[in-house]
């Protein structure tokens, strides 16, 4: 247990804090006393979020289901107050390890105390099941040990299969690894059931047995692919209880066993505690046990369940607990005769309303700016003036059909943007429009967050090309656009993936911006095979996962370097150091890894520096590698810290050759590092649409119709529409659906005005030595120099 | 680099006698780096000023428990149980390091069991691998070799496990910066006479993202160990807590998967960070 901080208060309605033991996303949880005297683990949920309408209500949810079950196997409820300031609730304290702990510590357990274990917890997913819920976080943290069996705690994200008040489809809860297939393809409502449980209980057992998750170990996407597609590692489980485990990890829910029968199989003498809670019908198992059961069987209640260390272990923690600070005996009085520790109800209730209710309202102001994805979108689209402000859900839908809107309005400019500078015919173009069928093509993007002009830049380039696109007499069909806002935060791009997989008419997406937006959204696309063209995000992992519906349509970060190794040799360097910024995690490494074996099979001296995300500057780093007669250098970081790296070369007099990645071409760069940016050149995936001669009449059709020279990723995004949409178009009629378009473009060779577009099995592009372009820092302003050599 | 360029770090490196280390990131292909990284939103697409903004805090702010889990803060010892002697140093870290029986049964000590008093392992400027005297700020460091020998269709495993003691967090912290540079500099590196590490990738995953909940820091590797004509598989694990680095070295064998040398590398990290906890007090539950 840790000690309190300073920061942590004494008491917690009328509990005395003992210790902290832990703390997760949502809060602390704290070891208390009640003023009754029993232990308990105090729950309260942070400050940040107690402010927030949906946070309360889950913690409440949270509470509302822990009171609703009651089973010797899980933790009961002990008290809560979901309206204080500070939300709380207690449960019992158990004075042992969590499952997690014991094996990692300890080891697996004995075949004996793997049928407690699944027994146990079988008996208290059923009494879950019984009140209509699903636990769906069922995981070896979240089942403590006691001498005489698992507890099964943390209801918080416990609910009704059809209730979808909580998450969103789409967006996985719960933890990757003991995640049944359902939840971790985003499923939701109705599909994560009971079952659920069952698959994760298997989970857990698979873990018991041989400390091993079955789906191994690692990050969130590998696993949650693993759980949908791969066989589960069983490679050591008692082959008693094999056959078994393997049926709770079957794929399809409704081959999974029910959790009665679980109880029966591995609790065989045991029949009547299914029914009841009673910890008595242990005691008289024994006497009726048949012949079958192993001579370990469970309900031999003498021998221990657990390793011998682990018991010692309970044991210790028990006698610790009794040693814990007492209560303050003035307060005895005070308590209430039973155990239930049941806060005063006076003055909490008389504050809660008061307190909740500005809350609220203050909330749903909240609520409503992220429900409205599109809002922040608004200047990009020229909405008809005299248009009342619709409603934030209407906008959504005006945008969506933005292109039909300006159509039948005949806006000004908007037909009048034909590459070929055919501005006439806005009139057949849009009687003609209703006429044909009619495709809708997506842009998920950053629109409001941090990465918005990356996001906005590229709905512009995309609305570009399909203006052009319907603006064509020969066009096939006509097409719509639907562009919506993740505002960079991967669960609202969780969220819009499925509304757009959802919207049968979305043909092919373009988007999503970030990596992290596209990390959690890209698994909602290959659910339905439905194209996804990235322009913007570079991580080299979204192409490796299998996603089947992926294009990757930019040269990823890990490639990139191949330029900044023929630009830096280039400038004749003795030795070359390279700096690497923990604090920009994978973009460091796909950086630097490359580089750095560039640079050695180069037979280029070089040297690499990793400095540590605790190290606020680059001081020393500097120092030592212009100590070891380093000469240039190459910065694999992010732009706020690559700033704080230009200015300690500046600082050091430094002038020689400075390069790095395509996240320094970022204003925000310019804007930190000042001066010192100035003579750094950068390897990025875009080029300047205003200087290349092949795209200059797409940088006319820009300026004409959005008012200003096309931004970064602007002709890239219309590059990639523009291939979409003559895929779409070279397919018969009948052959135009998602499937069909995605296999296309994957076998597509596209001759766009940035470049050849064209795809490998995995998604990545064909790597044909373009796609990388130069950029040098000049007077504080980025400079576009042209594609980027291979060859030094 | 070499002496010189250490500068402010000192020549220092933990090292066992296998060694090795790597840079996470795949060109192209699909390694473990793929899959170790990939939760790991990363940077966003053209830069990102919070690249620790998991996309995976999703996750795992919907599973926070009410239970004795570690918390997401760093490590704090208790000052009083710092050793700050090389005397108390080296008895924690031989209170703290795996020996042979706690990897399991029928493992033994290798026939050198032991690392040489007062010193650690360096990879120096021809990507060798040496052992030097301590430098300043590491207290202590000791390896113990043992190996699980070959019984039937299956080789001999063999583990080292490293405990260094620093003075200071930030001089552990800094042996971790060395370690992921490593790989970088050499690809390729020279354990003994006739011994290497090759095909090396690594990823570093600091407290808080991609689910590391155990340490203050932590860096996977993995690659090749070549032998004569012998290819086994390599696997390095090199955690901090505090100014303490644990670390567990691998050389697997035949007839083992991944998943079952990966449980000892967890094993053997998480039973000594679980010492560490113990002995220095901070965490402890």
């Amino acid at each position: 247990m840790e000690r309190l901080r300073s920061s942590d208060p004494a008491r917690i309605a009328d509990h005395r804090l003992l210790g902290r033991l832990g703390a997760g996303g949502m809060g602390v949880v704290y070891l208390a006393r009640t003023p009754a005297g029993s232990l308990v683990a105090l729950k309260v949920l942070a400050a940040e979020y107690a402010e927030d309408p949906g946070f309360r209500r889950r913690f409440s949810r949270e509470i509302e289901v822990a009171r609703r079950i009651s089973s010797p196997w899980a933790v009961p409820l002990v008290g809560a107050d979901a309206d204080a300031e500070a939300p709380w609730l207690a449960t019992a304290y158990v004075p042992g390890p969590s499952l997690a702990e014991s094996v990692a510590a300890h080891g697996p357990l004995t075949e004996r105390g793997l049928r407690v274990l699944g027994g146990r917890l079988a008996l208290a997913l059923g009494e879950v099941h019984r009140a209509g819920l699903v636990h769906r976080d069922l995981k070896p943290g979240n089942v403590l040990l006691a001498a005489d069996g698992p507890r099964l705690i943390d209801f918080g994200i416990a609910r009704a299969p059809e209730d979808s008040a909580l998450t969103a489809t789409g967006l996985v809860v719960g933890t990757p690894g003991y995640l049944s297939p359902e939840q971790a393809e985003g499923r939701g409502g109705q599909t994560i059931g009971p079952a659920s449980d069952v698959f994760s209980l298997g989970c857990v057992l698979a873990f018991a047995a041989t400390g091993r998750a079955p789906f191994g170990a690692g990050a969130l996407d590998a696993l949650l692919y693993r759980a949908v597609h791969d066989p589960a590692d069983l490679d050591g489980i008692p082959p008693a209880l094999a056959g078994l485990v393997t049926r709770c990890l079957e794929k399809d829910p409704a081959q999974r066993p029910e959790v009665g029968e679980l109880v029966r199989q591995l609790l065989p003498g045991d029949t009547a505690e299914e029914g009841g809670e009673d910890t008595a019908d242990l005691a008289d198992a024994p006497a009726e046990a048949p012949a079958a059961v192993p001579a370990d069987a469970p309900d031999d209640p003498t021998a221990p369940w657990l390793p011998e260390e682990v018991i010692r272990l309970i044991a210790r923690s028990s006698t610790e607990a009794l040693a814990l600070p007492d209560i303050e005996h003035t307060e005895i009085s005070a308590a209430a005769p039973s155990a239930d520790a049941s806060p005063d109800s006076g003055s909490e209730d008389g504050t809660g309303p008061q307190h909740s209710a500005p809350d609220k309202g203050r909330g749903k102001g909240q609520g409503a700016d992220t429900a409205a994805p599109a809002s922040g979108a608004d200047d990009t689209l020229p909405t008809p003036a005299d248009t009342p402000r619709p409603s934030s859900r209407r906008r959504a839908l005006l945008l969506a059909g933005a292109g039909a809107v300006l159509a039948a309005g005949g806006g000004a400019t908007w037909w009048a943007v034909g590459r070929d500078g055919d501005g006439s015919g806005k009139e057949p173009a849009a009687a003609a429009s209703s006429r044909r069928p009619a495709y809708t093509v997506a842009l998920h993007g950053d629109l409001s967050g941090d990465r918005r002009d990356t996001g906005k830049a590229q709905e512009r380039g995309l609305r570009l090309a399909v203006a052009e696109f319907n603006a064509r007499d020969d066009a096939p069909f006509h097409v719509d656009v639907r562009a919506v806002d993740d505002a960079g935060d991967p669960a609202a791009a969780a969220r819009i993936a499925k509304e757009l997989a959802d919207d049968e008419s979305v043909l092919a997406v373009v988007g999503p911006t970030t990596d992290t937006t596209a990390q959690s959204a890209l698994a909602a696309y290959d659910a339905v095979l439905l194209p996804v063209v990235l322009v913007s995000p570079g991580a080299i992992n979204l192409s490796v996962q299998g996603f089947r519906s992926l294009l990757h349509a930019r040269l990823p970060d890990t490639l990139l370097p191949f330029y900044i190794d023929a630009f830096l040799r280039g400038t004749r360097p003795r030795k070359v150091g390279v700096v690497v910024d923990r604090a920009a995690d994978n973009y460091g490494w796909e950086i630097s890894s490359t580089l750095s074996r560039q640079l050695q099979t180069a037979a280029q001296p070089y040297l690499p520096r990793v400095v540590s995300a605790m190290r606020s500057g680059f001081g020393d780093a500097v120092d030592d590698l212009l100590a070891a007669d380093t000469d240039s250098f190459a910065f694999a970081g992010l732009p706020d810290r690559g700033a704080s790296f230009a200015r300690t070369l500046r600082e050091r007099g430094f002038s020689g050759a400075r390069a790095s990645g395509p996240a320094l071409l970022d204003p925000l760069f310019l804007t930190e590092a000042k001066e010192a940016a100035d003579g750094w050149t950068i390897v990025a995936p875009v080029l300047d649409a205003t200087l290349v001669p092949e795209t200059k009449a797409f940088a006319d059709a820009y300026r004409e119709r959005w008012k200003e020279a096309p931004p970064r990723y602007a002709v890239e995004a219309y590059d990639v529409t523009g291939m979409v949409l003559k895929t779409l178009a070279d397919l018969p009629a009948k052959g135009r659906t998602r499937t069909e378009l995605l296999a296309a473009l994957r076998a597509v060779k596209y001759k766009g005005v940035t470049r050849t577009f064209a795809f490998q099995k995995t998604g990545l592009p064909v790597i044909d030595g373009t796609g990388g372009f130069l950029w040098r820092v000049e007077d504080g302003a980025f400079v576009y120099g042209g594609p980027a050599p291979l060859l030094v | 680099m070499g002496d010189k360029g250490a500068g402010r770090r000192g020549g220092w490196r933990l090292r066992a006698a296998v060694s090795g280390t790597a840079a996470a990131v795949l060109l192209g292909g699909c390694s473990m780096g793929a899959t170790e990284g990939a939760a790991e939103p990363g940077a966003k697409a053209s830069g990102s000023r919070a690249p620790s903004a998991s996309a995976s805090g999703e996750v795992s702010a919907e599973g926070s428990e009410p239970s004795a889990t570690p918390s997401a803060a760093p490590f704090e010892a208790d000052p009083d149980r710092v050793p700050t002697s090389g005397t108390r140093g080296a008895t924690l870290a031989a209170a703290i390091v795996m020996r042979p029986q706690d990897w399991g049964a029928g493992f033994e000590a290798q026939p050198l069991a032991r690392s040489a008093e007062g010193t650690v392992a360096v990879l120096d400027e021809e990507c060798r691998w040496q052992r030097r005297a301590l430098p300043e700020g590491v207290l202590a460091s000791l390896s113990l070799y043992s190996e699980l020998p070959g019984t039937g269709k299956r080789g001999t495993v063999k583990v080292t496990a490293a405990v260094t003691v620093h003075t200071t967090v930030l001089g552990a912290d800094d042996q971790l910066s060395e370690t992921l540079e490593e790989p970088l500099r050499c690809p390729e590196q020279q354990v003994r006479a006739d011994e290497r590490i090759a095909e090396l990738n690594s990823v570093g995953t600091p407290l808080g993202i991609r689910g590391n909940n155990y340490a203050d820091d932590s860096i996977y590797e993995q690659g090749a160990y070549l032998t004569g004509g012998g290819k086994a598989s390599y696997r390095w694990m090199v955690t901090r807590l505090g100014q303490v680095t644990v670390a567990v070295a691998l050389k697997g064998a035949e007839g083992y998967t991944s998943s079952e040398l990966e449980q000892y590398v967890t094993r053997g990290t998480t039973t000594m960070l679980d010492r560490v906890r113990f002995e220095l007090g901070g965490g402890e539950g």
